[in-house]
This record gives structure tokens, sequence and C-alpha cells, in this order.
């Protein structure tokens, strides 16, 4: 029997409504990028949900675990549906103002993300790219603070300039609360799926192994900043020479700077096939193999374009500093390599050199 | 039918009245306070008419989401008042029952509203954002019904008026239908696959475009074949402008919520801008997109009545002379 026309549209009407409109409240989704969902056994799929649940709760009603130190009260502020009270004091923040690029876990694929580019950051696996700290630690709070409260020019990034002290300090709780989960959710998901870990999984093993030090490589930072914050030497003028200077150590061969952003800093380099850690992954040996392994993941491989430092665009910030920090520890999670000296060895630029560097950069930027 | 214009005065403020109640409405979803109030119909255990004024004007969300209320309110008195005054003095029957349909209308978007906030529903307040235009044409459709150019008007053969008419519904369509797509888009769920919200922008973007065709198409064509019906071709020149208005505030909506595309910074013009949250420029641009896009929809639907009431269809015979047998 054939469905009446009226029928027919009543039901698409209705469907359209009703896209994606759950009454049970949102949940965090298990980081299953790159694997094949039908590996996992159902018994290893709830022993990952139900550890993780019992640590950190649920986007509604989020949990601190023993040994981190985070505030609950921030945290709260920043979690569960978006309301506020008589006094204005709001709650559901992150729904508010990050959810829909960032996603409810913090995986950088929110319902908008697939739209955008670059792809809004994925929390999970620790890695920030506007750091003030030395190569593989984690950025500070003021880190994060700078980034929300400046956002990221020339992308999807909003700067969070008109919200109130403690709605960003809530953020920043709620995003550092979101990496030390994702990162426990990749030691569990390693454990019981590469690992193939015994069931019922031992929560202090968890704890002791996967949790608490990805919690200290938060605290590490905040708490020795002489160790892990960058140490620049006094800026030295930006005159001529030092841009000249600056020229010279960009265009040569160890510096590496060329292969990218290309020898006037149009971000047209050789190197045109770059993508950063999130995206790597998603690029398989031959285009067929690349659109094999699309359907591991979320959002499509999407490839990096080199800053073209003559559209004076700079992400992570435009400040002479800011470069500089760029320049001395590379980005995070992106092919930009650190030249600056790191770990007792010597880069291959002194800290001298990285701010004749800086300054050739903001002089390319200044000639448009 | 009556000559007494006390229903067409009500009209006009039922309509006057809607349009900021879509912007306020508007507002409450930019700024994320629709649950600044969490009970209903009162306002923090307050009868909403009393609640203390120091309190309402005192926090943003809720002066927001409480105006939003008061202003539904003042709406609903002026719905009671047009559905009696209708009923009393309207002999046209089915005007009599649109008063009636207004009066519920009001009742039950409020009530959605209400219900919206009782449950925290985003499906509701879906629903409650897209039926508020539905009422809002309603509101307009009685500004013509009562008017004293639609009673007295007499209608003119027109061999174009089948046409017209029938764009003119379309376009009503049209419109409504990106109504209910920037809906979709205002209230994705936080949870919501990725697929939705490119299924909702390419959607939004490919009927602006089939819109935007019948608009100046309308305008081009009202130009030409309605010039003995310029109250018709004034409003046909209206929707256009109206519509390209709405293009460039979709347009601004996008920039100011998400920033430049790639493709414009790489290959056209390399902007240095950052977006502000909640910045004016963001606030202003999300919601005249909302209020602008009911505007659309009124003046189409304006058009659709008016060619209705105006024009009289003629049968291409009418025009036609038959032809001399040979």
């Amino acid at each position: 029997m054939r469905c009446p026309l009226v029928a027919r549209a009543f039901f698409i009407i209705l469907a359209t409504f009703a896209t994606g409109c759950a009454k049970a409240p949102p949940s965090f989704r298990l980081n299953l990028e790159g694997r094949n969902p039908e590996e996992i056994s159902l018994a290893q799929y709830e022993a990952i949900d139900l550890t993780l649940t019992k640590l950190f709760g649920t986007p509604d009603e989020p949990t601190i675990p023993a040994g981190v130190d985070l505030d609950l009260e921030w945290l709260q502020a920043a979690a569960g549906p978006i309301a506020s009270d008589a006094d204005g004091r709001q709650r559901g923040l992150f729904r508010q103002h990050c959810v829909a690029c960032h996603g409810i876990s913090g995986d950088g694929a929110g319902p908008s993300a697939a739209m955008l580019t670059p792809y809004p950051r994925d929390f999970r696996n620790g890695v920030f790219k506007w750091t003030s700290t030395v190569a593989g630690a984690k950025p500070t709070r003021d880190d994060l603070d700078r980034t929300l409260r400046r956002g990221v020019p020339g992308t999807a990034m909003p700067s969070f300039m008109r919200l109130p002290d403690e709605e960003i300090e809530s953020l920043i709780e709620y995003v550092q609360y979101l990496s030390i989960r994702g990162e426990t959710e990749l030691h569990l998901i390693r454990l019981v799926v590469d690992e193939d870990e015994y069931l019922p999984l031992d929560i202090d093993w968890v704890m002791d192994d996967g949790l608490l030090p990805a919690a200290e490589s938060w605290q590490r930072v905040e708490q020795d900043p002489g160790r892990y914050l960058i140490q620049p030497p006094p800026e030295p003028p930006a005159d001529a020479a030092s841009i000249e200077l600056g020229h010279r150590l960009y265009a040569s061969k160890d510096a590496q700077c060329l292969k990218c952003h290309g020898p006037d800093g149009r971000g047209d380099g050789e190197e045109t096939e770059i993508y950063d850690d999130w995206n790597k992954p998603k690029k398989g040996v031959t285009p067929e193999q690349t659109k094999d392994l699309a359907f591991l993941y979320t959002l499509p491989i999407q490839k990096l374009l080199a800053r073209d430092f003559r559209e004076g665009i700079f992400r992570g910030g435009s400040s002479p500093i800011d470069l500089y920090r760029r320049v001395d520890v590379g980005i995070p999670g992106t092919p930009m390599p650190a030249a600056g000296p790191a770990g007792g060895t010597a880069g291959v630029l002194t800290p001298t050199d990285i701010w004749h560097v800086v300054h050739y950069i903001r002089s390319l930027a200044n000639d448009q | 039918m009556t000559n007494d214009k006390l229903p067409h005065y009500l009209a006009w403020a039922l309509a006057v009245g809607t349009f900021p109640l879509i912007w306020m409405g508007g507002l409450v979803t930019t700024y994320g306070a629709g649950m600044a109030v969490p009970d209903w119909p009162n306002t923090y255990g307050y009868n909403l008419f009393l609640y203390p004024l120091e309190s309402w004007l005192g926090v943003w969300d809720v002066f927001l989401e409480h105006s939003h209320r008061l202003i539904g309110a003042t709406v609903g008195m002026i719905a009671i008042a047009l559905a009696v005054f209708l009923w009393r003095k309207d002999s046209r029957r089915w005007m009599r029952w649109m008063g009636v349909m207004a009066l519920a209308g009001v009742c039950l978007q409020g009530t959605l509203g209400g219900l919206r906030v009782i449950g925290d529903d985003l499906l509701l307040a879906k629903i409650h954002g897209c039926t508020a235009p539905v009422f809002f044409g309603l509101a307009a459709a009685l500004v013509a019904w009562t008017s004293p150019a639609w009673l007295q008007a007499s209608p003119r053969p027109n061999a174009a008026a089948r046409r017209l008419l029938w764009l003119a519904i379309g376009l009503t369509l049209g419109i409504y239908l990106q109504i209910v797509l920037g809906a979709q888009l205002r209230h994705l769920p936080p949870e919501a696959d990725v697929f939705w919200f490119q299924l909702w922008v390419w959607l939004h973007l490919i009927v602006a475009g089939l819109v935007l065709i019948a608009v100046t198409w309308m305008s081009v064509f009202a130009r030409r074949r309605l010039r003995e019906s310029p109250q018709l071709a004034r409003r046909a020149q209206l929707l256009l402008v109206l519509f390209l208005l709405q293009l460039f505030l979709g347009a601004a909506t996008w920039v100011t919520n998400f920033g430049w595309p790639a493709w414009f910074t790489t290959y056209l013009w390399p902007i240095d801008y950052t977006v502000i949250a909640e910045s004016r420029l963001q606030v202003l641009s999300t919601t005249a997109h909302v209020a602008v896009g009911s505007l659309c929809l009124i003046a189409a639907l304006s058009l659709m009545l008016w060619s209705k009431r105006l024009l009289l269809t003629t049968k291409p015979s009418d025009n036609h002379p038959p032809r001399p047998r040979t």
C-alpha cells in the first residue's frame, strides 16, 4: 500500500524536528578514532565506559578523581545544560560556548566541526598548540587563558574577552578536565583493547598508570615554572641589521623554514603535503588507502597550509614573544619544528638568532 | 463585515507587538538565556506581572527571558481583545474564527515556550522557534483582512494573476522552509553528529539560492506585468529588498560566529579577523537574521494574500478572441 503524500510529508517534518533530539542526557563519546568499532567487544566497551564514568562522572555531573587538582565548583559551572540563576550565575558554559565546535567529549568533532578550517582542537590527547612551555610540556593556565581571551585569529575560535573572569576560569578547568579524562581514556583503550587486559579492571592501576600521570603533567608546569616555561633572553632592537640577519637565518638550510613557508614567507614552500598529528593517521600511502581509512575517523582528512607571513595573520598571537615561542619550541601537534635549544642540546638557532628570525617574519607582515 | 476600524488597529497592534517578541525570543536563544527563569508560568515563584523590577532589570539573562514573557503576555491580551471584537463585530464567519485562531495561536506558543522551560527541552525550543513566524504571519494576515482596503477592494482581471499567486505561494512556503532549516542550526543538540550540521547548512544555502531566484523573478515579473496594481508591485520590491538584506545578514551571521571561510581568506582576501563571542556584532547579526527572516515571510504572505484579493484570474480564452475559422 502506498503511503499518502500528506502522511509522507508529515513524517518528513517530524523526522526533521526530531533530528538528533534524544531525551537521555548527553554522554561522552568513546574515543574510537582510527579503530574499527567491531574489533572491540561489548565487555571491553562497557569496562572502559564504566571505569571512565566511575572516575570522571558524566557531562551533566562531572566528578574529580582523588589526586586530581581541579576545582569542582568551577567544573560544575562549565558542565551540564545551559542555565543561569536569579543572580546571573551561569551554568553549562562549555555547552553554551564550546560544544558546537569542540564536541561534548572535547574531541574537536562538535556538530559544526566538519565545516571548519582548521578543525577545532581535540583535547583528548593533551596536545595544545599555543603554549609558553617547553616542548612536550602541557600549557599553563595562563596559556589557556590567553587563547580564550584572545581567540585564534583567522579561525572559528572566538575571543571570549567579554566573559567574566570566573567564567573563563571555569572553562579552563573544564578543558583540563576533558584533557585528563581523554588521556586516561586513551590509556584505558590501549590497556583493554590493544593489550587485552583481564577484566574487570583494577581501578587503582588505571589511576596510577594512566590518570595520575596525565593530571600531574598539568600540575608540573604550574609548580615548576622555572623548568617548564620558555625563558627568552631580552629582545634585541628590531632594526634593519636584525631583520637582515633574521632573513639569512630563515633562508639557512638548518632552520628548514623554506621547506614549508617558501623563500619569501608566502607559505609556498615545496612541502605541500603537511598534516597535523590529528590528521596524519588518516593519510594512507595511496589515495585508495586514504579513502578506506576515512571510515575509521569522524572528520575527513584535512591538509595544513603553511602560514603566509605576509598576510599578518598569526593564529598563536602576533606579538614578538608569541612568535618567539613558536620558533623556539615549534607548534605542538604540527610539523612546525622546534628551532631553539631543548633538553641540554643546542637547537638549530640560538635564542638571540630566534629573535632575529622573529623580526624578519614580523617585517614581512608589516611590509603589507 | 464592519466599517469599525478598531479590529484593524488591534490587528496592527498584534503584528507590531509580535515583531519585538520574535526579536526578544531570538536574543534569548542567542544569549542562551532560555533557562534563565526555571519556572513557568511564574517567574522565580512570582506572578509574571509582579516580579520585582530590580530583579528583572538587574540580571541580563533574566531581563531577556522575563521581557520575552511580558511581551508575550501583552501580545496575548491584544489577541484576546481582537478575538472578542472580531467575534462581536465582524460579519464574516471565517474571520471570526481567524480571531479565535490568533488567540489559540498565542496560547499555544506561550505553552510551548513554558513547556520548553519546564522540561528544558531542546526539541520544544526548536518547535517554539518555528511556530513563532507562523503566528506572526497570522497576525500580518489579520492586518490585511481587517483593512478598509481589503474590504473595499474590487478585483481586476489579470492574465498573470494565476502565475503570480502560485509564485507567491511557493515563495511563502520556501521562506518558511528556510526558517525551519535555520531553526535546526540554531537548536542543534550538543551530541548531534557532524552530518546534521552540514546537511542543514547546505540545505539552507540551496533553498536560499532558490528563493533568491524566485524573489528576483517575482520582482521583475511584478514590474512588467503589474503596472496596474502598484500595491502588489511595491510588495514584490519590498520582498526583494528584505531578502537581499536577509542574505547579507545570513553571511554576517556565519562570519561573526565562525569567522571568514578558509576559501575566502586563502584565495580571495586574507582578513585578519577574530570572532568575538557575544560581541554586539555577533548578537545583532544573528538575531536580526532571525527577525528579518520572519519579515520576509510576512512580505511573501502579504503578496500572496493581496494578489488573491486584487487580481482575478482569467482564462487564456478571456484575453484572446477565438481564431476565425478558415
